[in-house]
């Protein structure tokens, strides 16, 4: 469980990101963050693994006071924390599989990660990892020869290799083309599903984020301006979230 | 029709240009050829080139076709072993000068680095050899020290390109999940820099070959000292074979080096 | 003998049947992930061979023979002409480096643009794309130049050093030669990468294979010729301190001069003057390649 007691982030140039954040994420969820760019989605997700600290309130996951966690305890906790990002962040030079497989270092005794002898458990949960998101015939393919959504595949199977309790993915569709978005968010949709891991996704676009999250959280200029479940979304909710009217670019597939 | 003259007139004026620099090309030429002094040939200049064409076709095969000491196979062994350990020697010695003048890790002290960079690059290669011939004598180690400290202007050079062009998102990934700082070294910059790296330095073993066969002529071991002083004998079937030899050698390490560096690229 | 013999197959085709089981995975649904076979084992260990086979015949060679306290001793020789360079440096020395300064200069620049001027109709023979495919001929010329460019510019002085008396014109010679192999291979590389789109059409109208090159070829690559010539001026003026071993002339005469003499304080502002003037035409064939391209 995740939960935000009254957060806020005030970042040193002056910008508040957020201001007094009270959420409360069940394990096993599949929550949507929709705002505009700037509006705080971004630092609402870092947050949750302290890629960014918080300058009020605390955050605690499954009781855990992330706030505290420093050097060895707060890595031992990004263990179960996945993180999917927009630009992928892949080693482009080197194969598939030893991408997913930096996953499993920080677990491996320090010698061997750094001769990179991997176990052969390490090599099987990686091939698995990729099998789930369908990419399997790729592992021995170097990373920068793959499509953009296949390069956005390898990433969530990395995530996935960590055997994570909960994963985060910022704007992970957002440097993708209609249909692979799609199909990257079917695979969320499946991890969600299969592995019950609790999946915290932000995005730009509404009908994607309608369609797969069953819970959304909108945010404008820092503030919980809407939580609830998807079906109960309507015209006036976004244009609260968006503060105007809903424009092209805040839709994935404009011809709906 | 106003518009068709208009962009007739409008036309890039490139003539004047083309004229000046044809005329800045024409005076340098000229200019230079006052620098020709042709003393002419020596007096058996003509006979010399005649007997070099000669042996050129008919080395010295018994140098050709032994494993002497002094046999042209044995001393092409020893140039490539000076060029080999000579490119691995400087592409350790420029690590550190590459780390510390690269932009992205230094930032505007870069410049330091980089002009210790250019001055070794500057640096006539064989005042380098001169000054190692004072340590270590006259001989191959010499020559492989030489190449070393020579190639670190460029290995170093073309390193910093390539930690220039580190992705740092891969780090980001590392940190979120959990990667100490010597992990996210080891998973996250080095396998991005081990395929150029590699390329850099095979294309430097390449020039260095080169290299390493005129470095006996300042006396520091491989084919060159064979060449020299077979030539000051004027045993011109002798320099032929020590000339087959540079040739098939070169000819051997470009062919599998621009594979290898084709294959490098394309993974 | 035989028997020998079909046992080793065997034993081999055991072997490559394990490896090839070894590099198959199966997953827990039953699909298979079959590794691709993977040479870098094998190329590591070659080059850790081969690196030993050299150390031991050169480094460790040289040890055995002088012993490492001998190289020990010897290392500050090193800085001894550096130190030297540094407390001698002979600032008056500064006006005998101008008139061979200068001659450097021109060698570099004949050198340049004869090497250059003589790669253009090679570059033409060598080019595939513009010879026709089944024409054997580029693949001869290519040959020859690698072989040409398989010698530095020291080993043509060298040559022409024993049939022309000792002068600049030996190293515009070598110069020549060298930036002919080094030009030629960098045009015939640009035109064979260039889209040919425009030259067959022109030589359909009837022009001769010159004329269609004319119009076609050369707008689009004259601002890279231009580049590349200057890169080689570059090359080669770096080079010229080497050409005084043979009496080639210009700067490298007086170095070898100075050098023999044992005064370093000379050597160094001669190394320095080099320095700049490498520089400036640095700098200055960056500013032109930057406008040209």
């Amino acid at each position: 469980m995740i939960q935000f007691q009254n957060v806020s982030k005030t970042y040193p140039n002056g910008v508040k990101a957020l201001k007094h954040v009270n959420l409360e994420i069940q394990p096993g969820e599949f929550v949507a963050i929709i705002g505009l760019s700037g509006a705080g989605k971004s630092t609402l997700i870092k947050l949750v693994n302290r890629m960014t600290d918080t300058t009020e309130g605390t955050i605690l996951v499954n009781g855990l006071n992330v706030n505290r966690l420093a050097g060895k305890e707060l890595r031992q906790y990004r263990r179960h924390v996945g993180m999917v990002f927009q630009s992928f962040n892949l080693v482009n030079r080197t194969t598939v599989i030893n991408n997913v497989l930096a996953a499993r270092v920080p677990d491996m005794p320090g010698w061997r990660s750094f001769l990179g002898l991997y176990s052969k458990e390490d090599k099987l949960l990686s091939l698995e990892a990729l099998h789930k998101v369908g990419i399997l015939e790729k592992a021995y393919i170097r990373a920068d020869q793959l499509s953009g959504g296949q390069q956005q595949r390898v990433a969530l199977a990395r995530t996935l290799a960590q055997d994570p309790t909960i994963i985060l993915a910022d704007e992970p569709v957002a440097s993708l083309d209609p249909i692979t978005a799609n199909q990257i968010m079917k695979d969320f949709e499946r991890i969600n599903q299969e592995e019950k891991i609790t999946i915290l996704v932000n995005m730009h676009h509404v009908d994607l984020a309608l369609k797969y999250a069953r819970r959304l959280i909108g945010i404008h200029q820092g503030e919980v301006v809407f939580d609830g479940v998807a079906d109960n979304v309507t015209e006036d909710i976004l244009k609260k979230i968006y503060g105007r009217d809903l424009t092209d670019e805040d839709i994935m597939f404009k011809d709906h | 029709m106003d518009l068709v003259l208009k962009a007739y007139q409008d036309r890039p004026r490139k003539a004047l240009r083309n004229l000046m620099s044809v005329s800045i090309i024409l005076f340098l030429t000229i200019w230079s050829f006052d620098s020709i002094n042709y003393p002419g040939l020596f007096s058996e200049g003509m006979n010399i080139a005649k007997n070099m064409f000669r042996a050129l076709f008919n080395p010295s095969w018994n140098l050709l076709w032994s494993l002497r000491v002094d046999s042209i196979p044995v001393l092409m062994f020893e140039t490539l072993g000076i060029a080999f350990l000579g490119t691995l020697l400087g592409a350790v010695l420029s690590l550190p000068f590459a780390f510390l003048s690269a932009k992205n890790i230094v930032g505007k002290f870069s410049y330091i680095g980089n002009t210790i960079i250019t001055m070794i690059r500057s640096f006539p290669f064989f005042l380098i050899a001169l000054m190692f011939v004072a340590v270590s004598g006259p001989g191959p180690m010499t020559g492989a020290l030489t190449i070393g400290v020579l190639s670190i202007g460029m290995i170093s050079k073309m390193y910093i390109e390539v930690i220039e062009d580190i992705d740092s998102g891969i780090l980001q990934a590392l940190d979120a999940m959990g990667a100490t700082t010597l992990q996210k070294i080891r998973n996250g910059i080095i396998p991005q820099l081990t395929a150029s790296i590699i390329s850099v330095v095979i294309y430097r073993f390449e020039i260095n070959v080169k290299n390493a066969t005129v470095l006996g002529i300042v006396g520091a071991g491989g084919i060159g000292v064979t060449l020299i002083t077979a030539m000051n004998a004027g045993r011109w079937r002798d320099a032929a074979a020590a000339l087959w030899g540079i040739i098939i050698v070169v000819l051997i390490v470009d062919y599998f080096s621009t594979k290898l560096r084709k294959k490098l690229v394309n993974g | 003998m035989k028997t020998l013999c079909s046992k080793i197959t065997k034993r081999w085709k055991a072997f490559l049947e394990f490896r090839e089981k070894k590099r198959t995975t199966v997953l827990a649904d039953g699909s298979l992930s079959i590794r691709p076979k993977s040479y870098s084992l094998l190329y590591t260990f070659i080059i850790l061979v081969v690196f030993m086979f050299f150390y031991m015949t050169i480094v460790q060679n040289f040890f055995n023979y002088f012993g490492f306290l001998f190289f020990l001793r010897n290392l500050p020789n090193f800085f001894d002409i550096l130190i030297k360079m540094v407390t001698q440096f002979n600032l008056s020395y500064l006006p005998n480096v101008l008139g061979p300064m200068v001659e450097t200069i021109q060698i570099s620049i004949l050198g340049t643009l004869a090497g250059a001027a003589l790669s253009i109709p090679f570059a033409i023979l060598a080019s595939q794309n513009i010879m026709g495919h089944k024409n054997p001929i580029p693949s001869i010329i290519k040959f020859f130049l690698s072989i040409i460019r398989t010698f530095p510019t020291l080993v043509y002085a060298l040559i022409f050093s024993y049939i022309f008396d000792y002068g600049t014109f030996i190293g515009i010679l070598a110069t020549i030669l060298f930036t002919f192999g080094i030009i030629t291979k960098m045009l015939y590389e640009i035109i064979e990468s260039l889209d040919l789109g425009a030259f067959i059409p022109i030589e359909a109208t009837g022009a001769t294979k010159l004329q269609a090159f004319r119009a076609a070829i050369i707008p689009q690559i004259l601002g890279r010729f231009y580049s590349v010539v200057l890169y080689n001026f570059e090359i080669n003026l770096r080079s010229s301190a080497i050409l005084g071993f043979v009496n080639a002339g210009g700067i490298g005469r007086i170095m070898n001069d100075q050098m023999e003499l044992l005064k370093y304080g000379n050597v160094s502002v001669i190394v320095l003057s080099l320095l700049l003037v490498v520089l400036i035409v640095e700098n200055l064939s960056q500013y032109l390649r930057r406008r040209l391209t």
